[in-house]
Order: structure tokens, then C-alpha cells, then sequence
């Protein structure tokens, strides 16, 4: 009798362990992204790249991914959870000795009318220079490539096997590689990305009955939410700060001066003020080093400046687990010396973050200076999702506007504005006229230490319109923000 | 007594040249919805053509009377049509007055989308109704295709050489 309650004990309690394990195991795959982790593509090759290179080609990697199903059917991917750029890169990198290869230019039409089939439309968020391509497909010529200065979108199209399509849209130059590596990987990732879960776009000219191409979600997401997120520095952990320091200053902080704010803000100084680094309070990282007259001087291109601030970000914070990307490069001057500013963005849970600085909403809060050979300023300040398990409760589901419910709401707003510096527009036909000029509308994530609690990002829509780029909060449809570009 | 009465005759006089000059500078925000009798109350957007080779259809209208609209959609059957969706009430907005729908996962076939449309009084008005067929993406292809004239390639040598 005590044998059987023993073993009757044992069973019961294996039972209870075994549905534990369940539950955990359940409440863990709802927590991480499940695209993050399933293969998407099953053929597709893994390309083998050195590390340096593909950390670079990571961070050049485009910032959206326009699929077109055709028939008017089209979604956009934040994020390249279909591994697409690789793909991508690996027609580049097979294609550029071929003999056989031809670039010629041509017009914007034909690349609008390749739009309306099958098709994938990469866009990068600067103009990428074909001495960069060369880079990491590691190649030291430009050869044929020459043709091309730059690029900042690229079309793969299923209507045409052996070409592909490169535009520099700012400058309106469009061009066609002929005899470019086939494309049938693209066929099967399109269909894979057709059966899954995707937002649907359509034109603005589908929704509204206007002359404009540009895409529109028509639902709110029901997969997306607000998430729980931690600083990348905490500025009262010792540990955390001295080990950033150290990657700017060296293993001996010694010869740095440390000083530490009543705020909780610390700064680091080498010398006389040569370099400086602070992380204030809220966890944001300043530094900047004095002009060094014989580095800045150098002429370098910008391909070689651009890889040099890559490298910089790399070695002072990296981008793992954040989805960073190169998203504008600026020329600039200073002390008669020519730079360039690179900005970087980072993305969450398959979307942008946004986040306010110093009063404004800025989309690239990594930001780095190279003046020659020198980098003299560097600027950080990232939020990590907080992974956390909460055992048998539901994600906590966000009711969200749709972009159409958002401009509908705002809409007399929206047209004032645009009256203001459209004066000529009749008031007949202003209301077409404002939605044609809709550029672009896109979901992301916003970061707002002032108004919101340090550890939640909130959804916001970001909608361009003219000259003027609005941001929404996502659930009350409110203004938060305006800017002009 | 005078006085009161010039004082009251200048108050008059500047709240109604103040009321004057408001109303000319008051421009109202034009909306889209012009409010026409001759017209059609709503206008159909999408779907623009009868033909959706996808298996999802966008539709998408525009309220342009003062009028509430409820949209149903049919699948056109031999004996009988299914209700395949609806009757849901046409959600206008504020300003634009325009409504899209997404419907998914249709099969081959006809479908007809029929508007009901009631006035502010809630008298009915004559429904809209406009069909479209959809089409299998692949049949459709090789349709296409079969329809291209077939040549061989003694033909085109002809050409080629005729032309040389």
C-alpha cells in the first residue's frame, strides 16, 4: 500500500512537471518572434562571408523590402527576416566577373511598370557607392560597375531571369544589369512570404482614386505591440560604464579622469579634454575627440569613411540584437576640413524606433562624424527589448488606428498645412492634391523618456506628406510631432 | 440719455462690423464630399476592373451624399447566391468619407457587391451593385499563354534571313 501511494506520488508530480514545462515552453515561443527564428527560405544558401565583412554588409543592409505580388497586392518588410539582402548580394557578387554583362540606362516608367509584377523592391536608406558594393562583395574593381556612381534602391523582378534593376531615385537615374545571375530563389521566397502572415499594402491610387503609387497599409497590425524595453548603458552600473570606457580609452582608465554628476550623468576625460565621453543620466553616450590636424586633413573617399565609421559603431557598442542600419550619409565642414555625418537606425521587433532628442523625434539616434581620417564625434542611445516570461498570461494586445483611420482624423489639419505653402492650389482640388503628395507611411516605435515610463515604447504612425513629416501616436490617432524636411 | 444712446449705437455698430469682417475671413476647410444630388452616393473606387487575378480583392468607395451605406457581397452560385460577407455598415470617417474593405482567400468565380443605401430620414434608396470575377493565377497564366500565336523556328529563320 505505501509502495502504490509512492508510486502514485511519482506519477502525479511527473504529470505536474511535464505541463509546467509545457507552459513555459508555450509562453517562451510567444515571446520571441517566431520569424526571427524559423528558416523562411529552405533552399537558400547560406553565403559564408568573413566576419568583418559581413558585420559591414549587415549594417549597409537595405531598411525596407517592398514585395510586389502583382495585381495590386503588395506588402513591406522592416525587417530582412526572409534573409533577402544576402540573397541580394550573392547575384552581385556572382554576377560581376561575367562576361556577359551589360549595364544600360533606363526609364523611370519601365521601373514603374516592373512594379506591378511579381517583384522584390530593396531599399536602402542612403546612396550606396559601387566602390562600397566592391567592398563586400569583395572585389578590388569596379569594372563594368563604374557606370553606375550610386544606388539606393534595387529591383528583382520575377518578369526577367537573367536582369536586375538599380536606380538612384534622388537623381532619377535608373539602369538594367543584364545578364546578372538567375532569380529563381526570389520565385520561392515571394511565395513564401505570400502564404505566411503579411500586412497588406495597396497604392494610394487603389484606396483613394488619385495619382499616387506610393503603398498604404489598410489594416493595424493586430501581431504588433507595445514592448518592455532596458537602457543599453545603465549609467549607475560601474561595470556597464567602465567596460564601454574602456573600448574608447584603452584597458587602463588611469590617465582618465572620471567624473561623476549629481544627476547620476559620468564623464571621462583623456588629457586636457583630447577625448571626452559622458553617459548621462537617461543612458545616452556623447563622445567627441579634439581635431587632430595631421588625421582630419586626409582626403579619404566615402566609401573608405563610411567603412571607417562602421567599424567605429562595431567597436563601441555593436548592433546585435537590434537590427542597426546605415540610414543617411551627410557631407559636412569644419576648421575647412571636409567630413561626412553617418547615421544610423535601429529597428525592434521587426520595426523602426523613433525617439525624442532634445525636443524632436529622430529616427537615427546612432550618429557618427568622420572629418579625414578621423572620427571626432560619436553619438549613441539605444533601448534593448526586455525578454522576459510571464507564465500563463496572454500578450497583452494593443488596439491600434489604422494609417486611413490616422489621416482621416487629421485630416483638415494636414490640408491647412499644406495650403500654407501651396498657396495656388484651388480649394477644389486641394483635397487630391494632398493625397497624392503622401510620400510615405510607415509603423514604428517610439521612445519618449519624457512623456512615457523609461522602460515601454509606444506605436506611432509616421506619415510624409509634402514637406512635412507627422508623427502619430498610434492609438489615439494624436499629433505628437511635426517636422519639415 | 443722448450719450446712452450714441454709446449704444457705436456698440451695435462695431459688433456688427466685427461680425462683418469675421465671416468674410472665415474659410472653411474644403471637404471632399461634395454634396451633389445629380451624383451617384457613393463612388466605387476598387475593384477598378470586372477581372481580380489575386485571390483577395480591395474594395474601396467613397461616400459622396449624406447618405448611410451598408455593403454586402455575393458569391454568384448556379442555383443561388452566398452571402459571403456582410451586411456590414459603411464606416465613412470623419473628413474623407471613404471606406476600404480587404477580402481574402476567394475562390474562383463571380461575386457581386451590393451597397444599400439609406437617407438621413432612413428612406431607401436604390442599391448599387457592381460584379467582378475572380481568377485563378495560374489558369489565367496558361490561358495567356496558349493564346500567344505558336511560331517555329524555321519561321523565324525566314524573317531573319527575308530581312537580311
Amino acid at each position: 500500500m505505501k509502495n502504490f501511494n509512492r508510486e502514485k506520488f511519482k506519477t502525479i508530480l511527473l504529470i505536474m512537471l511535464f505541463t509546467l514545462s509545457i507552459a513555459l515552453n508555450q509562453q517562451l515561443w510567444e515571446k520571441i518572434s517566431l520569424d526571427k527564428i524559423t528558416p523562411s527560405v529552405k533552399d537558400t544558401e547560406m553565403i559564408k562571408m568573413d566576419n568583418d565583412t559581413n558585420n559591414i554588409s549587415n549594417i549597409l543592409s537595405p531598411q525596407s523590402f517592398i514585395i510586389n505580388f502583382g495585381g495590386g497586392l503588395h506588402t513591406i518588410l522592416h525587417s530582412d527576416s526572409y534573409n533577402i539582402w544576402n540573397e541580394v548580394v550573392e547575384i552581385f557578387r556572382k554576377s560581376y566577373s561575367l562576361e556577359n554583362v551589360s549595364i544600360d540606362k533606363i526609364d523611370k516608367e519601365t521601373w514603374m511598370d516592373l512594379q506591378k509584377f511579381r517583384s522584390i523592391e530593396v531599399k536602402l536608406g542612403y546612396n550606396m557607392q559601387t566602390g562600397l558594393l566592391s567592398k563586400i562583395i569583395q572585389q578590388k574593381k569596379l569594372g563594368k560597375y563604374e557606370k553606375i556612381e550610386g544606388f539606393d534602391k534595387i529591383l528583382i523582378s520575377l518578369m526577367d531571369e537573367s536582369s536586375i534593376y538599380v536606380a538612384d531615385e534622388k537623381s532619377n537615374h535608373y539602369y538594367v544589369i543584364n545578364g546578372a545571375s538567375k532569380v529563381k530563389n526570389f520565385e520561392k521566397l515571394i511565395q513564401n512570404i505570400e502564404h505566411g502572415n503579411y500586412e497588406v499594402y495597396y497604392a494610394l491610387a487603389d484606396i483613394y482614386g488619385i495619382e499616387n503609387n506610393n503603398l498604404m497599409p489598410i489594416e493595424g497590425n493586430e501581431d504588433i505591440h507595445n514592448i518592455e524595453v532596458v537602457k543599453e548603458i545603465d549609467p549607475l552600473s560601474e561595470g556597464q560604464v567602465e567596460a564601454f570606457a574602456r573600448t574608447f580609452f584603452g584597458e587602463n582608465l588611469d590617465f582618465v579622469r572620471k567624473i561623476r554628476e549629481t544627476n547620476g550623468s559620468v564623464i571621462y576625460m583623456y588629457g586636457y579634454g583630447q577625448k571626452a565621453l559622458k553617459i548621462d543620466h537617461k543612458g545616452r553616450l556623447q563622445y567627441v575627440e579634439k581635431i587632430d590636424e595631421g588625421k582630419a586633413s586626409k582626403n579619404i573617399k566615402i566609401d573608405e569613411a563610411t567603412e571607417m565609421a562602421i567599424s567605429f559603431v562595431l567597436e563601441h557598442g555593436n548592433m546585435e540584437g537590434i537590427n542597426g542600419y546605415l540610414k543617411a550619409i551627410k557631407p559636412f565642414e569644419e576648421e575647412n576640413q571636409k567630413g561626412y555625418i553617418f547615421s544610423f537606425g535601429y529597428g525592434l521587433n521587426n520595426l523602426p524606433v523613433y525617439c525624442n532628442y532634445n525636443g524632436k523625434i529622430i529616427d537615427t539616434p546612432i550618429e557618427v562624424k568622420v572629418l579625414g581620417e578621423q572620427v571626432i564625434s560619436y553619438t549613441r542611445f539605444i533601448k534593448r527589448e526586455k525578454v522576459a516570461i510571464k507564465l500563463l498570461e496572454n500578450q497583452e494586445q494593443n488596439y491600434i488606428l489604422s494609417s486611413l483611420q490616422i489621416i482621416d482624423m487629421n485630416f483638415p489639419m494636414i490640408q491647412k498645412d499644406y495650403a500654407k505653402t501651396n498657396e495656388e492650389v484651388s480649394q477644389e482640388s486641394i483635397t487630391d492634391k494632398v493625397l497624392e503628395s503622401v510620400q510615405s507611411i510607415e509603423i514604428g516605435y517610439y521612445d519618449d523618456p519624457i512623456r512615457l515610463p523609461d522602460n515601454e515604447l509606444s506605436l506611432i504612425w509616421v506619415i510624409k506628406i509634402d514637406k512635412i513629416v507627422y508623427y502619430f501616436d498610434a492609438a489615439t490617432g494624436k499629433l505628437l510631432w511635426r517636422s519639415s524636411l | 440719455m443722448n450719450r446712452k444712446i450714441i454709446t449704444s449705437a457705436l456698440i451695435l455698430v462695431i459688433l456688427g462690423a466685427s461680425s462683418v469682417t469675421g465671416h468674410a475671413a472665415y474659410k472653411p476647410v474644403q471637404s471632399k464630399v461634395n454634396v451633389n444630388v445629380n451624383k451617384e452616393p457613393i463612388e466605387i473606387i476598387s475593384p477598378k476592373g470586372d477581372i481580380i487575378v489575386q485571390k483577395s480583392v480591395l474594395i474601396s468607395v467613397q461616400v459622396r451624399q449624406n447618405v448611410s451605406v451598408s455593403l454586402s457581397v455575393y458569391k454568384e452560385e448556379e442555383k443561388e447566391d452566398t452571402l459571403i460577407f456582410g451586411p456590414e455598415k459603411v464606416d465613412q470617417g470623419e473628413s474623407l468619407k471613404f471606406y476600404n474593405k480587404q477580402l481574402k482567400d476567394l475562390s474562383a468565380g463571380k461575386y457581386k457587391m451590393v451597397f444599400d443605401i439609406m437617407d438621413k430620414e432612413g428612406n431607401s434608396k436604390d442599391p448599387i451593385t457592381k460584379s467582378f470575377t475572380v481568377k485563378d493565377k495560374e489558369v489565367e497564366m496558361n490561358e495567356t499563354l496558349e493564346r500567344i500565336p505558336k511560331t517555329n523556328v524555321t519561321n523565324i529563320l525566314d524573317d531573319i534571313l527575308d530581312k537580311k
